[in-house]
């Protein structure tokens, strides 16, 4: 398991000072596909940094199994990490990055590395700077999964490819983690990669962690209520007077659809003195629950 | 072990062709140094310092290469995330720059070594001469090298890490003579003799030349390689220390910044405070600004101009009263009573006008007028010569003046004026001294009663 505890980062140059990471703390189990979520400078790719040993966070840990991961070789030898960049590796032919990782991972796998490569295709002696975007990150990918480790972690791992090598990657890691029990951490901006590969997933925002949670429970922090009142349109002050925890409010005519932070039954008891004659309320996906966390922050910081 | 030969491959294909190049080089360089040298070629010889200094330049690109992850961010995330500690990955790090670049310096230096001795009908002496001259090239190398890897483990970007390891080779190389000579020997009125402890002067690149004799040069080559050894060594403590997330700054440590900025600032001036202060003020801004300003790039702002310009500031006046006080000190005390005498069978010296005074304006006129004294007794004994010798020591100790010429004269290079007398029984040493006007005749009377002569004088000094 990797915990992450009490996580703060800053970056500092000259005078100025930027908050990365304000005190996050949040664990990934083992076994399971887990996906970082926020916007762009959330803290997504600076936590992956910290996790895999490349930064020092200003305080807090991180433990990989029980061990601290800063400067702890042993620690690291059981994650890689594939940062947003390929070009890092376009000396290279996929031949000698195979050669050159398998020095540092005693558990990479020659056996992975070839039935990857039979999936993908890519030629073994060409360096990399002749592939194009995806083909580099396709190398990169099947490196990442041969090297074998226990937890891998992809940096917006689906950027630059094309929708059929997207799906081809997806089910690459896929399978890996089925044959292996390998544990995968993934940050993107696409939320229907998240929702369809990840078990579990967290939401920064401005360096501030949202929420952190198992995607196959109910998002029970939040609940989207579709309502009609026949013949009477529901404004959106009177909604908001009776509570704040609202956004993504909505109305048509009679019917009226908003996300509320809080229970359904909370829901339930303060919208009933509107006497709705059809009062729904409906899970809400990743996407909307996404949306919502980035309003409700947008709402709050305005106020 | 296995591991880090391993890694070192790996990071000697990625710089092939540098590699390569360097190499050949280092080789073709040293080679046609040696031919030069022993068919007394003189193009050879300049060819092949040429070829070194390019070599040299590569070995800067070469240690930036291989600290790559000190400057890029991307290689960072690469080499930093692989399952090394910090250690592992400086001690990678070394050997491929030991194997890599200064191991294939020491194979051509031997095979150069050996052709040398071979062809040639050179004698013990020459052959210690000629290992030692082979060695320079190598020990420079040590310098560049441990000079760039000081700069690539304080600096951020791969800029910065090129140019820093230049210019700090010329800082490192410039600074302490400078600062000796101008604040030290000038002052002190000693123009020949007054050296620098080799421990401060060895380190650079012009400076394993200065001693020529065999022992010297040995000493000299050691105490360099030693002291680059040192400094690779405490670069290691500072790359420890080295944070991930100062990649892509340009200076990791702001006490770097400064100290360069500072040590910046401090050559320029002193090398022009040897024309004109105000030029050397107005030179050292520039460079200051230049520097400044490329290192800040994007993050300037006003608070940083003035803070800036306020360090230049300070700078200045901690400079001018380091001048001032090696002024008034008559070098730090060096000059004080440091006659020193191998030989006190023939002592000599003269009196001499170089610099006139008339109302306080200082011209040069080529020494007008001159007046030899000598001592020259082969029958007397030895404690009576080194007797007279002592009391005529004191005497000027006791009687010039510190400084006939204004701090802001001294300041803008000008020598000491008025009547400068300068004893000397060794060819190697050398102290002239500022007498006033009045007290010339009483000098002459008190070399007269001590037994001195006058000796071949061109014209003689006629005394106020």
């Amino acid at each position: 398991m990797i915990e992450i505890k009490n996580i703060s980062l800053k970056f500092k140059e000259g005078k100025n000072e930027t908050l990365a990471l304000n005190d996050v703390s949040f664990d990934i189990p083992e076994c399971c596909s887990y996906g970082f979520m926020g916007s762009n400078g959330a803290g997504k790719s600076t936590l992956m940094r910290i996790i895999s040993g490349v930064y020092k966070a200003d305080s807090g840990t991180v433990f990989i199994d029980g061990e601290d991961v800063f400067d702890n070789p042993a620690a690291k030898s059981k994650i890689f990490f594939v940062n947003d960049e390929t070009v890092q590796f376009t000396h290279y032919t996929l031949s000698e990055l195979k050669e050159y990782y398998s020095v540092f991972y005693p558990t990479f796998s020659d056996e992975i590395f070839l039935s990857m490569n039979n999936v993908f295709k890519l030629p073994l002696n060409r360096r990399l700077d002749t592939f194009s975007k995806g083909m580099k990150r396709q190398a990169i990918v099947i490196i990442g999964l041969a090297c074998n480790t226990k937890y891998i972690m992809f940096d917006e791992a689906f950027d630059g490819l094309d929708p059929s090598a997207k799906l081809y990657v997806r089910k690459a890691i896929a399978e890996h983690m089925s044959d292996t029990g390998a544990t995968v951490i993934i940050s993107s901006h696409s939320l229907a990669e998240i929702n369809e590969l990840c078990d579990c997933a967290m939401f920064l925002y401005g360096g501030k962690l949202l929420f952190a949670r198992n995607l196959s429970d109910n998002y029970s922090g939040m609940c989207k209520i579709q309502a009609v009142k026949l013949g009477e349109e529901i404004t959106r002050e009177a909604v908001f007077a009776v509570s704040d925890a609202i956004s993504s409010f909505n109305t048509v005519g009679s019917v009226t659809t908003f996300t509320f932070k809080g229970t359904p039954e909370k829901a339930r008891e303060l919208f009933a003195p509107f006497k709705w004659e059809v009062f729904d309320i409906i899970p809400v996906n990743l996407e909307e629950l996404f949306v919502n966390e980035m309003e409700m922050m947008r709402n709050e910081q305005n106020s | 072990m296995n591991r880090t030969l391993k890694t070192v491959r790996a990071n000697l294909i990625l710089q092939k062709k540098l590699f390569i190049i360097h190499s050949i080089l280092s080789a073709v360089g040293l080679g046609m140094t040696v031919l030069g040298i022993l068919a007394d070629i003189s193009p050879f010889i300049g060819i092949g310092c040429l070829l070194f200094a390019i070599a040299y330049f590569m070995s800067v690109l070469a240690v930036k290469n291989t600290f790559c992850d000190m400057s890029d961010s991307r290689l960072c995330d690469m080499i930093q995330s692989l399952p090394m500690s910090a250690k592992q990955r400086y001690v990678t790090k070394l050997f491929t720059l030991l194997l890599g670049y200064i191991l294939p310096f020491c194979f051509s230096t031997l095979i150069c070594l050996i052709v040398a001795i071979l062809e040639s009908s050179i004698g013990d002496d020459e052959t210690a001469q000629i290992t030692a001259s082979l060695f320079l090239p190598f020990v420079l190398e040590l310098f560049a090298v441990s000079v760039a890897i000081l700069s690539n483990t304080c600096c951020g970007r791969s800029a910065e890490c090129v140019y820093f390891s230049v210019i700090l080779a010329g800082l490192f190389s410039a600074a302490p003579k400078l600062f000796f000579k101008n604040n030290i020997a000038r002052p002190s009125g000693i123009t020949r003799g007054l050296k620098l402890p080799s421990i401060f002067t060895c380190w650079g690149v012009p400076n394993v030349f200065d001693d020529l004799s065999n022992f010297d040069l040995v000493m000299n080559i050691v105490v360099n390689m030693l002291i680059s050894c040192l400094v690779i060594f405490l670069c290691w403590f500072l790359y420890k220390k080295r944070d991930a997330k100062t990649v892509g700054h340009a200076i990791a440590f702001d006490l770097f910044k400064y100290i360069v900025l500072f040590m910046c600032t401090a050559v320029i001036f002193e090398w022009g405070a040897m024309g004109s202060a105000m030029a050397a003020i107005l030179v050292a801004a520039i460079f200051y600004t230049i520097i400044s300003i490329v290192i800040s790039r994007k993050n300037r702002s006003m608070r940083g101009f003035i803070f800036s310009l306020g360090f230049f500031a300070a700078t200045i006046a901690f400079l001018f009263a380091f001048k001032y006080a090696g002024y008034v000190s008559e070098g730090f005390g060096v000059g004080r009573n440091s006659f020193i005498f191998t030989d006190t069978s023939n002592i000599g010296g003269r009196i001499s006008v170089t610099l006139y005074s008339k109302n306080g304006d200082y011209y040069n006129e080529s020494t007008p007028y001159y007046y030899y004294f000598h001592l020259q007794d082969e029958n007397a004994q030895q404690n009576e010569l080194n007797k007279k010798m002592k009391t005529l020591c004191e005497y000027l100790d006791k009687n010039h003046i510190p400084s006939d010429i204004s701090f802001f004269d001294y300041l803008n290079g000008d020598d000491y004026g008025r009547y400068n007398v300068s004893v000397s029984a060794d060819w190697r040493y050398n102290r002239t001294l500022t007498f006033p006007a009045d007290k010339m005749s009483q000098l002459a009377s008190f070399l007269e009663e001590q037994g001195f002569s006058e000796k071949e004088s061109d014209s003689l000094l006629t005394f106020p």
